[in-house]
Formats: structure tokens, C-alpha cells, sequence
């Protein structure tokens, strides 16, 4: 599929490009070390206050990777996350990270007046929390999307609709695409290196300058102003009106 | 294929990147505007052309640009713009632009309408400078055309496009001596 858009055989107009992304690019780190671009990655994610809940995780963390899995957990409304990440450090630190990934759009659903959270952000915390308890888990949902800085009106409108179900707000913290592009920009990897190329592509970047402009050559292109119809002789009309 | 063709392709491709770039600064400067309490003015919009057969001139835009207010300076609406040429006079202006600057509708006076080439007024300073030092508008431009718009002063600088390498120098060039420049006029008039 990574190979497929950098040869331009998809277009950024495929509709399920959000999914195509989460695709190529939890696809590929499922195949790297954490160390290589999972964990540096997830190291930037910041929460409301600027903190950096997963920096610092241990390089020889196991990681396991679901991919849009279902959850319906008891008196939640369903919900189907992009990514659901478990990494067990070594030291006994277990977290489970939901992954709500976006590209253009923005939350699917919005809070209603039910008593159980229907907000994208709200009703996955609302799934996850249960889910982590039961399995022993430290829970965390990380908000994926394109945007240059903290969507700090989406995490708060899910925030609130939390803390009206459950008195309580969620874990959440933010992260970009775009973060990805400074991670593997220099990378020898190849298949970093094709990451970067895929980030540069979609123009999923921070600003870093301008690019180099090539020098153009003089274009010896003009419109002919004068155009020269090619309609023969016309012959004369032979009809008049009889008055 | 036509070698001409090939160039022109590879005029357009890099004019569309330009553009890209273009507006990933601007919306830079969108974010690190609004941590300083400046909202954009004028929503999405960042270009005014024309898009009439017989305006070719008017296609391409002559500036892309951002308008800001701020709930705390009613009467001040801020502009940061990238000038890409100068569409009366060419020769004025041998490189783009980042300009910022701001009109000031005196004091107790709120922002009602405003036009768009506004963004543009650092070419109209007699004293042509791309120094990156804030001064006020030419004071007979500003008589014959922002006085009647009850505008009662008006400021820009500029530095050149190509000397904003990333965030770093498009906070020190633009963004904090915009907002300083601003504060400061702002308690003087108070």
C-alpha cells in the first residue's frame, strides 16, 4: 500500500485515506523495533498540560498491535478505535493505549443527551477503562490527527461529557502525523526513509523553511494571437426576400 | 514529451509546492498567534484574486494573508502576510515577503469591515525597507487612503520569505515584535 501512493497509484482523494494512513504506518512499526519509531514517536504526545505521559517508555517493552477492534463493553455505547496498543515494560509497567486516529475529518460522533457518553473521545474512554481494570492495564487514549498544535476544543468537549457520565475526565493526550516526518526525515533506514517520503507527500509536516527552487528554463511557448481561419471560398448566396 | 511542456510542468509543480509551504507557515503563525490570545479575523480566508477570462493579472495572488483580532486590543486588527510580488510595479520587489503590521481604529473604537490589501500596505511605505523593523505607514499614503477608512495609524515591517528557515526565526522575525510592537503602542494611546 506504501508503495502503491508513492508511485502515485492512489490519490489523496481515496476516501478511506485516514485508514489507509493508520494502515501503512502502524503496519510498518509492527515490523520495527519499538525503539526505531514506535517509542520516539509516542515520546512527543503530550496531554492538556504540555506532559509527556509516553516518553520515556523502556526499548525492550513488548508491544502488541489490534487493529480497529470492536469494543462493547457493559452499559457503553460501542465503539471501534484505529489502534489498540499493549506495551508491557520490563519493569512491570502495563499500559494500554487506544489509538483514535483522523486525517481530515473530525470526531465522529458528538456528546448527546444520553447518560452514557457519545462522544468518539468519551465513549472509547468510557470502553477502555473497564477493559484496562480487567486486565491489569495503566489505560491511556491518544488522539491522533494532522493538525499543527493541541486540539484543545475536542479534548476538552469529550473531557466534559466525561466528567458528566462519571464525574471523572479520561487519560488523553495528542499527538500528529506530522511529528512523524521530523523522526525519520534523516533516517538510513529504508523503510523509514519511505515513511518520510509518504509524510513529505501528503504534506503531513511542520514548517521547516522552503524548499530549493529548481532553476526553469525559459518557456518558448506563446498563444498565437491572430488566428487564421482556413474556410475556403463562400460561395455567393443566390436568395433574397420577395417584399 | 515536449520540452517545453516538461518545463512547464516543473514551473507549475514548484509553484504548487511554494503554495503548500506557504500555507503551512502562515498556519504556523495562525497557532502561535493564538497562544498569544489572537484569534483569525476573517476565518479561512488567506487570498483575493479574480477569477475573471479577462483579469489575468488578478489569477494569481498577489499576497497570501492571515487578519487577527484580540478581545484585549477591540480596536487593533493585526495582519501577517506573505507578499509573493508586486503586481504594479515589478521591479519594486526582487523577492517575496513576510510581512506583519497592524491598523489601529483608535481607542473605544471596535474593528467593523475591513479590505484585504491591507495586508499589502509595507509596499506602499515610501521608504522602502526589508529590515524586519516596524514603522509607521508612509503618512501620505496613509492620508489618502487609510484615514477616510477611519483608521488612525497604521504599521508594518517586512523581512525577506526566504529568511524564515522554521518556527524558531518565524517567532524572533515576525510574531514577537508584532505582539510587542502592538502592546507597547497600545499603552501609549491609553
Amino acid at each position: 500500500m506504501l508503495m502503491a501512493f508513492l508511485n502515485g497509484k492512489l490519490s489523496l482523494r481515496q476516501t478511506n485515506m485516514e485508514d489507509m494512513l493508520t494502515s501503512n504506518v502502524f503496519g510498518l512499526m509492527r515490523y520495527l523495533p519499538p525503539s526505531k519509531l514506535l517509542l520516539p514517536f509516542l515520546a512527543l504526545a503530550v496531554d492538556s498540560d504540555g506532559r509527556h505521559l509516553l516518553s520515556g517508555l523502556d526499548e525492550t517493552s513488548e508491544v502488541s498491535y489490534d487493529f480497529w477492534p470492536t469494543y462493547k463493553e457493559a452499559r457503553c455505547n460501542s465503539c471501534e478505535p484505529d489502534v489498540v496498543l499493549k506495551i508491557d515494560e520490563p519493569n512491570g509497567r502495563r499500559i494500554i493505549l487506544l489509538i483514535e486516529a483522523k486525517y481530515l475529518s473530525g470526531k465522529s460522533s458528538e456528546a448527546d443527551e444520553n447518560t452514557r457518553p457519545n462522544d468518539q473521545l468519551a465513549r472509547e474512554w468510557d470502553n477502555l477503562q473497564p477493559i484496562a481494570v480487567r486486565e491489569g492495564h495503566e489505560p491511556i487514549l491518544l488522539y491522533l490527527t494532522a493538525g499543527l498544535s493541541f486540539p484543545s476544543e475536542d479534548i476538552s468537549a469529550s473531557q466534559k461529557e466525561l466528567i458528566k457520565a462519571q464525574k471523572s475526565s479520561g487519560i488523553m493526550c495528542w499527538l500528529s502525523w506530522r511529528h512523524l516526518y521530523a523522526i525519520t526525515k534523516d533516517s538510513e533506514h529504508a523503510r523509514l526513509k519511505d515513511l518520510s517520503c509518504l509524510m513529505d507527500k501528503m504534506q503531513l509536516t511542520f514548517f521547516s523553511g522552503f524548499s530549493q527552487v529548481q532553476n526553469v528554463p525559459p518557456i518558448n511557448w506563446q498563444f498565437k494571437k491572430n488566428f487564421e481561419w482556413e474556410m475556403g471560398n463562400i460561395p455567393n448566396l443566390r436568395w433574397s426576400f420577395e417584399r | 514529451m515536449n520540452e517545453n511542456g516538461e518545463n512547464t510542468n516543473n514551473l507549475i509543480k514548484q509553484m504548487a509546492r511554494l503554495y503548500a509551504e506557504i500555507s503551512l507557515l502562515l498556519r504556523t503563525a495562525d497557532k502561535m498567534m493564538l497562544d498569544k490570545d489572537w484569534e483569525p479575523a476573517a476565518g479561512n480566508t488567506a487570498l483575493q484574486g479574480s477569477r475573471n477570462i479577462d483579469a489575468p493579472n488578478y489569477w494569481i495572488p498577489q499576497d497570501v494573508f492571515r487578519f487577527y483580532s484580540n478581545n484585549n486590543h477591540e480596536q487593533i486588527l493585526a495582519y501577517i502576510a506573505v507578499t509573493i510580488f508586486h503586481r504594479d510595479n515589478e521591479s519594486k520587489l526582487e523577492e517575496p515577503l513576510l510581512t506583519c503590521g497592524w491598523l489601529d481604529y483608535g481607542n473605544g473604537n471596535k474593528l467593523a469591515t475591513w479590505d484585504y490589501w491591507y495586508a499589502h500596505i509595507h509596499l506602499y511605505q515610501k521608504k522602502f525597507e526589508i529590515d524586519g523593523k516596524m514603522r509607521p505607514i508612509d503618512a501620505a499614503f496613509f492620508e489618502k487612503e487609510l484615514r477616510k477608512k477611519n483608521i488612525h495609524s497604521a504599521y508594518s515591517l517586512a523581512v525577506p520569505l526566504m529568511d524564515i528557515t522554521g518556527t524558531g526565526s518565524l517567532d524572533t522575525k515576525i510574531i514577537k515584535p508584532l505582539i510587542a510592537e502592538v502592546e507597547s503602542s497600545n499603552e501609549s494611546n491609553i
